[in-house]
C-alpha cells in the first residue's frame, strides 16, 4: 500500500516536474532565454522522471 | 495600485475558499498534504478562472512561478535531508545527538537548547526548513516523541525566521516598504522581545508540560531577554544579517551554562532513557567535532560567501527564469518579473549544503570513517523521505500564486484591513502569519502583504514602521504552522501523511504568541502612538 502511494506520488511530482519546461517555453516572454531555462527546466524534469522510476 | 475584484462579501469568501479547502482536508479530514494541496491548487485555479478573470495565460504563468519557486525551496530540503541521511548511516547524528544531549542535561534543557536556542542559530545560517530538519531528528534521538520533535523545533525556530537566512526577510519588508533599516530593523527587534521569551515557554510546554513552565521560568526569562537584547543589539549595529546567528549561539551558550549551575533544576521523578543511546555506542568513538564538520562548514562557507569581494565575484553566478507580465479580465495587473525566485551559487543554502557534504564525505574517507553502500542508502532513504513533501510543496505554492497573481490575496487582505478598523494591529500580525502559512516563506508573506499592510496603516493613520515590523514578525511565527515547513520536519522524523497530528499541536501555541504580538502592534499605534 505505502509502496503504491509512494509510487503514484513519485509519477505526480515527474508529471509537475515534466510540465514545468512544457509551460515555460510556451510563455517565456521575449529578450529571455527560454533555451537555456527550459534546458534547466528539463534537467530537472529529467531528475523526476528518475526519482519516480528509482 | 493594481484593480481587481470588487471587495464584497461573496467575493471575500471565494477568495477564502481554497484556503477553507486546504485548512479543513489538513485539519479535519486528515488528508495528507499532497491529496489537499492538489485539491486546494484545483479549487484556486476553477475560481480564478470562472469568477476572479484569470485566463490560460495567466493561470499557466501563475502556476509555473509556483514551480520556480518549489525548485528553489525543494533544492534546499532534498539536499538538507540527504547530509542528514549520509550522516545518519555514518554515525555522526547519534555522535551529535549524544554530546548535545550530554551538554543539556535533562529533558526541558534538551528541549530548550535543541528546539530554541540551537535551532534560532541554525535559521540563522541556513534558514528554509533546515533548522527543522536539523533539529527534529536530533529531538528523536534525545528520545521525544516524533510529533513532540516536530512540534518543538518549528514553535522553537519560529522566533528568529524574519532575521534568518541571513536576514533575507527582514530584508524583504524594507525593500517593499521602503523603511530605512535603522527604523524598521530595531523596531521589529523591540517588538519581538516578547515572542522570543514566549516561544521559550511555548517549547518548555510542550516538551514538559506545565512543570516545564515553572522549572525553566527563570532560565527562559534569562536566556530569552539576553537572546532578544542581542537582536535589538545587532539591528542597531546595523549587522540584521546576524541578528539570529548570534543571539541563538548566546542562547545555546546561556542555557548550558544554566543548566551547569542548577538554574533549570532537575525534575524529580526519573526520566526515561535516550532512545536509542547507551553511554558506551559503538559510534561514541566518533568524535563529535568530526560528527559536526558538515555544519561547521556550512557556517564557514555561509560567512565566507558574505565577504564583499566574494559576494562581488559570484553576483553572476545565479539561475532564476524570467516571466511577462499578466493582468486578469477585472483589471488586476502582475507586473513582469526577470530572475523569479533566482538561486545564486553561493548565496543559496542547497549548494552550501552539496558543497559542506562533499568536503565533509572527503575528510571522512581520508579519517577511515566512511562506510560502504552509505550514498546509495542515503539516496533511497531521501527520495522516500522527498517526495510526498514536494508534491505537497509544489501543489501549496502553486496555489498561493495562482491566488496571489488573480488578485484573490489582494483581495482577502483589503477585507480583512477593512472589516477590522481600529482592530487592524490586533489582526495585522494574523496577514503575516496567513501569507506563510500559504507559501511557506516569511519573505514571500512580507512580499505579498507589505505594501498592502503599509498602505492600511497609513489609511487608518497609524505607525506605518510598526504594523510593517508586525508584517514580518506574523510571517516568521507563521513558519510553525505552514504546511511546507510542517511537511519537512513530518518526513524527516518518519511521520509522513500526519501532518495534521503536528498542525494541531503547533496551532494553539502560533496563534498565542501572534495574539501577544497584536497586543503590542495596538498599544503601539492607539497608545504609545509610534
Amino acid at each position: 500500500m505505502r509502496r503504491r502511494r509512494l509510487l503514484f506520488q513519485g509519477l505526480a511530482f515527474w508529471l509537475l516536474a515534466a510540465a514545468f519546461p512544457v509551460v515555460y517555453l510556451g510563455i517565456a516572454p521575449p529578450g529571455s532565454d527560454p533555451l537555456m531555462w527550459g534546458g534547466l527546466a528539463l534537467l530537472f524534469s529529467g531528475a523526476g522522471l528518475a526519482l519516480a522510476t528509482y | 495600485m493594481p484593480g481587481g475584484p470588487v471587495l464584497t462579501p461573496l467575493n471575500w469568501l471565494l477568495a477564502l475558499l481554497p484556503i477553507l479547502v486546504l485548512i479543513l482536508t489538513i485539519i479535519a479530514l486528515r488528508w495528507s498534504a499532497p491529496r489537499a494541496g492538489a485539491l486546494a491548487w484545483l479549487v484556486t485555479v476553477f475560481l480564478a478562472w470562472t469568477v476572479f478573470g484569470a485566463d490560460a495565460h495567466l493561470l499557466a504563468v501563475a502556476s509555473s512561478k509556483g514551480l520556480s519557486l518549489t525548485l528553489f525551496v525543494l533544492s534546499i530540503i532534498w539536499t538538507a535531508v540527504f547530509l542528514y541521511n549520509l550522516l545518519e548511516r555514518l554515525g555522526a547524528i547519534e555522535a551529535i545527538g549524544r554530546q548535545i544531549i550530554g551538554l543539556a542535561g535533562n529533558r526541558l534543557n534538551q528541549g530548550l537548547l535543541l528546539s530554541w536556542a540551537f535551532s534560532g542559530f541554525m535559521q540563522g545560517i541556513a534558514g528554509f526548513g533546515v533548522p527543522v530538519a536539523v533539529v527534529a531528528p536530533l529531538m528523536v534521538m534525545a528520545g521525544f516523541t516524533p510529533v513532540v520533535a516536530a512540534a518543538s523545533a518549528l514553535v522553537g525556530h519560529a522566533w528568529a525566521v524574519s532575521f534568518g537566512s541571513m536576514g533575507s526577510s527582514y530584508y524583504s519588508i524594507q525593500l517593499v516598504t521602503k523603511i530605512p533599516g535603522e527604523e524598521i530593523g530595531p523596531r521589529m527587534a523591540l517588538l519581538f522581545a516578547l515572542p522570543i521569551v514566549a516561544s521559550g515557554f511555548a517549547v518548555a510546554h510542550i516538551v514538559s508540560g506545565t512543570e516545564g513552565l515553572r522549572r525553566g521560568a527563570g532560565a527562559i526569562l534569562v536566556a530569552g531577554l539576553l537572546m532578544s537584547l542581542l537582536v535589538w543589539l545587532m539591528t542597531r549595529l546595523g549587522a540584521p544579517q546576524i541578528a539570529s546567528v548570534v543571539p541563538g549561539l548566546a542562547g545555546c551558550g546561556a542555557i548550558w551554562a544554566m543548566a551547569r549551575v542548577g538554574a533549570l533544576r532537575r525534575v524529580a521523578r526519573p526520566e526515561p532513557p535516550v532512545a536509542g543511546l547507551s553511554p558506551s555506542g559503538a559510534s561514541g568513538r566518533l568524535s563529535f567535532h568530526l560528527a559536526f564538520l558538515p555544519y561547521y562548514l556550512l557556517v564557514a562557507l555561509t560567512v565566507i560567501s558574505q565577504i564583499g569581494p566574494v559576494k562581488e565575484a559570484t553576483r553572476g553566478l545565479a539561475w532564476g527564469l524570467d516571466y511577462p507580465a499578466v493582468a486578469t479580465s477585472l483589471g488586476f495587473q502582475v507586473e513582469a518579473e526577470r530572475a523569479y525566485a533566482k538561486i545564486r551559487l553561493l548565496n543559496h543554502p542547497a549548494p552550501l549544503l552539496l558543497l559542506s557534504t562533499f568536503i565533509a564525505a572527503a575528510v571522512f574517507v581520508l579519517a577511515g570513517r566512511w562506510k560502504k553502500g552509505a550514498v546509495q542508502a542515503a539516496l533511497a532513504s531521501t527520495y522516500r523521505q522527498c517526495v510526498p513533501t514536494s508534491v505537497g510543496i509544489a501543489t501549496m505554492v502553486m496555489m498561493a500564486l495562482v491566488m496571489t497573481d488573480a488578485g484573490m490575496t489582494s483581495l482577502l487582505a483589503g477585507g480583512i484591513a477593512k472589516g477590522a478598523g481600529p482592530a487592524f494591529p490586533l489582526l495585522s500580525p494574523y496577514v503575516g502569519v496567513l501569507g506563510t502559512f500559504m507559501t511557506g516563506s516569511n519573505t514571500n508573506s512580507n512580499v505579498m502583504f507589505g505594501p498592502l499592510q503599509l498602505e492600511t496603516a497609513r489609511s487608518l493613520g497609524i505607525g506605518a514602521t510598526t504594523i510593517a515590523a508586525v508584517q514580518s514578525i506574523g510571517g516568521s511565527l507563521g513558519s510553525a504552522i505552514a504546511p511546507a515547513k510542517v511537511l519537512i520536519g513530518t518526513a524527516i522524523v518518519g511521520l509522513s501523511g500526519r501532518e495534521s497530528d503536528v498542525i494541531r499541536r503547533t496551532l494553539v501555541y502560533c496563534l498565542i504568541l501572534v495574539l501577544l504580538v497584536g497586543i503590542e502592534a495596538w498599544v503601539f499605534s492607539y497608545v504609545i502612538g509610534r
